[in-house]
C-alpha cells in the first residue's frame, strides 16, 4: 500500500450566483476527479451532437443533469487530488438542515473555499444586508472552521475583464468583513479566477506582485491549486484517549453484539477493555471489522464495527460513547457549560429554553439552567453577567441540563464530542 | 576657404536643437493635443469655476459684513482693502476645506449611488433569468438491525416513502463488518420541501427493519 495522501474536505460557501458550482466542477474536472472513462463518454456523446469541441461547461452540465436524476451515488464525484491532499469538496446547500448536518455530521471541514463573485452588482448582491457572503463566512467561523480562502471569482466579468481595481476593491470589502466575523484578513489568501473560463490558475499577469507580499518569498499563493495546497493539513488526534460514539449496536447470530462508530480521537485494538459510557458498562473488544475486513489496529477516522463480550444489545444504543476503560474512560454529566452562539433564532431566550440538542451521535433534550455570561463572540471577552435574555446573534456560556444521562467532552480536549447543535443554534 | 570648407564637410549636427524642438512639438501635437489640452482646459475650468465660487462667496461675505458691523467700525473703508486679500485667503481655504467635503461627500454618495445601480441592474437581471428550484442531492446510509435483515424489503420500505419535491436515486448496499451490510441511498429533494428530519423520521418508521439513518453526504445541485 503505498503512502496516501492526507485527506482534506473542504466546504465550498458563497452567494447563490457567485459560481461555486461552476469553479467546484473546473477543480474537479483538472485535477482528475471525473474518471477517464466518464470523460470518454462525454467526449463521444458530445462528438454525436455535434459539439465536439467539448466543452467544459457541457460537460459540467451533463453531470449536472445525472446528479439531478440522482444516478450518480458516488460521492468520489467531488474528490480530486493536488500535490500534497486528496481534497473532499463539499458543495453547501443552501438547504436548512445543512448547517445540522455539518456541525454533527461525519463529514467536517477543514477549510472553507469562500466563492466572492466579482462580476458587476453581483459582489454587491452578495455582500448586502440580504446576502448571503456574511452569513456563510460567520458560518464557518462558528462551525470552527479556522483556515479559511477567498476566490474572488467571475473576474472574466469586472468592467474591464480581469480588473485590477475591482479586484482590490472586492477584496476591501471581503476582508473588512471578515475582520468583523473574527478571521484575521492577513492570513487569509485572496485568489482572483474566473471558474467559468477556468483562469484560477493562469492569465493575470499583475497578479504575480501579490504572492510575494503575503507569503514573505514562499512559493505558494499564486494560483488556487497552490492555495489549496498551502494549507494546513487537519490534526490527527491518534495520542489521545479512545473516543468512539455508537451509531448503531447491531446483534449477529454465532457472533454476539456488534457496535458500529466512527472513531473520532485515539486507536482501538482488540484486547482493548472498552468502557461505554452513560450506559456504564466495561466490555472487551475480540475484533475488529471494517469493511469486512479484519482489522489490527482502527485508527480516527475508520468507521469500524467491534465485537464484544457479555454485553446484550439491548443495553447499548446509538449515542453511547467508547471509551478505553484504562486510559480516561468517558463518562456522563448531569449538567455542563456551553458557549453558545445563537444563530437565526426569532424570540429571545430565557432560563428554562428547552431545545434538543444533537451532539456527535445522541440526541437529548436540554434545559437553559443558567444564562452565565454574554461574550463578544469575535474576542471571547466577556459582556455582561447574567443576562436576562439572549437574542440571535449573541454568544454566551450557558449551564444546560440534560433530560437523561448524556456524554459530552470539552470542546478543547475532545473537539468532535463537544461540537453541539441545540435545535437552532450550535455551540463549541 | 579652408576653414568654410573644413566646416561644411564637418559632421556635427549643428541645428539638431530645432529638429528636436520641431519633432517634440510634431509629437506634442500628436498626442497630447486632445488630451493635454482636454486636462488643461478641465483644470482651467475647474479653477475658474473654483475661483468664482470663492469670489461668489466672498461677496456674499463682504454683504453681509457692510450690513452688519457698519455701525461697529466706522472706519472700514481704508482697511477693508488692506484686509480684503487676508479675508480673501481665508476665504479660499475655508472654501477649499468646503470644497473637499463636498467631494469627498460626493464620492460617497456616488460610490452609494453606484452601488445601488449595481444592486438594481443585479436584481433586474436575476428577474429575468428564470428561477432555479434549488436542490440537494443527499446520500443516506439506512441500517438494518442485524445481518439477518432483509436488504430487498428494507430498500422497498426506503423508497416507499414519497413526497413533494422527493426523488429517490441509485442505491447500492455497503459493507459494514460481521456480514452486516447497509443500504446507501441517494436521494434528491428540493430545499424548501424535504428536510433531513423528515427523512430520517419517515424511514425510522419502519422500524421492524431499520435501525438508524445518518447523512453520508450533503451536496447541492
Amino acid at each position: 500500500m503505498g503512502k496516501e495522501k492526507v485527506h482534506v474536505n473542504v466546504v465550498i460557501i458563497g452567494h447563490v450566483d457567485s459560481g461555486k458550482s461552476t469553479t467546484t466542477g473546473h477543480l474537479v474536472y483538472k485535477c482528475g476527479g471525473i474518471d477517464q472513462r466518464r470523460l470518454e463518454r462525454f467526449a463521444f456523446s458530445a462528438a454525436q451532437m455535434g459539439k465536439s469541441s467539448f466543452k467544459f461547461a457541457w460537460v459540467l452540465d451533463k453531470l449536472k443533469a445525472e446528479r439531478e436524476r440522482g444516478i450518480t451515488i458516488d460521492i468520489s464525484l467531488l474528490q480530486f487530488n493536488t500535490q500534497k491532499y486528496t481534497m473532499t469538496i463539499i458543495d453547501a446547500p443552501g438547504h436548512r438542515d445543512f448547517i445540522k448536518n455539518m456541525i454533527t455530521g461525519t463529514s467536517q471541514a477543514d477549510v472553507a473555499l469562500l466563492v466572492v463573485s466579482s462580476a458587476k452588482g453581483e459582489y454587491e448582491a452578495g455582500v448586502s444586508r440580504s446576502g448571503q457572503t456574511r452569513e456563510h463566512a460567520l458560518l464557518a467561523y462558528t462551525l470552527g472552521v479556522k483556515q479559511i480562502i477567498v476566490c474572488i471569482n467571475k473576474m472574466d466579468l469586472t468592467e474591464p475583464p480581469y480588473s485590477q481595481k475591482r479586484f482590490e476593491e472586492v477584496v476591501r470589502g471581503v476582508s473588512s468583513f471578515l475582520k468583523k466575523i473574527g478571521y484575521d484578513p492577513a492570513t487569509v489568501p485572496f485568489v482572483p479566477i474566473s471558474g467559468w473560463t477556468g483562469e484560477n490558475m493562469i492569465a493575470m499577469p499583475w497578479f504575480q506582485g501579490w504572492k510575494a507580499r503575503r507569503r514573505e518569498g514562499n512559493a505558494s499563493g499564486r494560483t488556487l491549486l497552490e492555495v489549496l495546497d498551502s494549507i494546513q493539513p487537519p490534526v490527527r488526534t491518534i495520542n489521545k484517549p479512545l473516543r468512539l460514539p455508537l451509531q448503531d449496536v447491531y446483534k449477529i447470530g454465532g457472533i454476539g453484539t456488534v457496535p458500529v462508530g466512527k472513531i473520532e480521537t485515539g486507536i482501538l485494538k482488540p484486547g482493548m477493555t472498552l468502557m461505554f459510557s452513560p450506559a456504564k458498562l466495561t466490555a472487551e473488544v475480540k475484533s475488529i471489522e471494517m469493511h469486512h475486513q479484519g482489522l489490527e489496529t482502527a485508527l480516527p477516522g475508520h468507521n469500524v464495527g467491534f465485537n464484544i463480550k457479555n454485553v446484550a444489545v439491548k443495553n447499548l444504543r446509538r449515542g453511547d460513547v467508547a471509551g478505553n476503560a484504562q486510559q480516561d474512560p468517558p463518562s456522563d454529566v448531569s449538567s455542563f457549560e456551553a458557549q453558545v452562539i445563537i444563530l437565526n433564532h426569532p424570540g429571545k431566550l430565557k432560563v428554562g429554553y428547552s431545545p434538543v440538542l444533537d451532539c456527535h451521535t445522541t440526541h437529548v433534550t436540554c434545559r437553559f439552567a443558567e444564562l452565565k455570561e454574554k461574550l463578544d463572540r469575535r474576542t471571547g471577552k466577556k459582556l455582561e453577567d447574567q443576562p436576562q435574555t439572549l437574542i440571535s446573534g449573541d454568544a454566551a456560556t450557558v449551564k444546560l441540563v440534560p433530560i437523561k444521562p448524556m456524554c459530552v467532552e470539552s470542546f478543547f480536549t475532545y473537539p468532535p464530542l463537544g461540537k453541539l447543535y441545540l435545535c437552532c443554534y450550535l455551540c463549541c | 576657404m579652408c576653414s568654410v570648407d573644413f566646416l561644411a564637410q564637418e559632421k556635427i549636427w549643428f541645428d539638431k536643437l530645432r529638429f528636436d524642438e520641431a519633432e517634440k512639438r510634431f509629437y506634442e501635437w500628436m498626442n497630447g493635443s486632445s488630451q493635454q489640452t482636454q486636462v488643461s482646459a478641465l483644470s482651467d475650468r475647474s479653477m475658474v469655476d473654483g475661483l468664482r465660487a470663492a469670489l461668489s462667496k466672498l461677496e456674499g461675505r463682504v454683504a453681509v459684513l457692510e450690513k452688519f458691523p457698519a455701525s461697529t467700525t466706522p472706519a472700514p473703508t481704508p482697511s477693508q482693502k488692506s484686509s480684503a486679500p487676508v479675508k480673501e485667503e481665508e476665504e479660499e481655504d475655508d472654501d477649499d476645506d468646503d470644497d473637499l467635503d463636498l467631494f469627498g461627500s460626493d464620492d460617497d454618495e456616488e460610490a452609494e449611488k453606484l452601488k445601488e445601480q449595481r444592486l438594481k441592474a443585479y436584481a433586474e437581471k436575476k428577474a429575468k433569468k428564470p428561477t432555479l428550484i434549488a436542490k440537494s442531492s443527499i446520500l443516506l446510509d439506512v441500517k438494518p438491525w442485524d445481518d439477518e435483515t432483509d436488504m430487498v424489503k428494507l430498500e422497498e420500505c426506503v423508497r416507499s416513502v414519497q413526497a413533494d419535491g422527493l426523488l429517490w436515486g441509485t442505491s447500492k448496499l455497503v459493507p459494514v463488518g460481521y456480514g452486516i451490510k447497509k443500504l446507501q441511498i441517494a436521494c434528491v429533494v428540493e430545499d424548501d420541501k424535504v428536510g433531513t428530519d423528515m427523512l430520517e423520521e419517515e424511514i425510522t418508521k419502519f422500524e421492524d427493519f431499520v435501525q438508524s439513518v445518518d447523512v453520508a453526504a450533503f451536496n447541492k445541485i
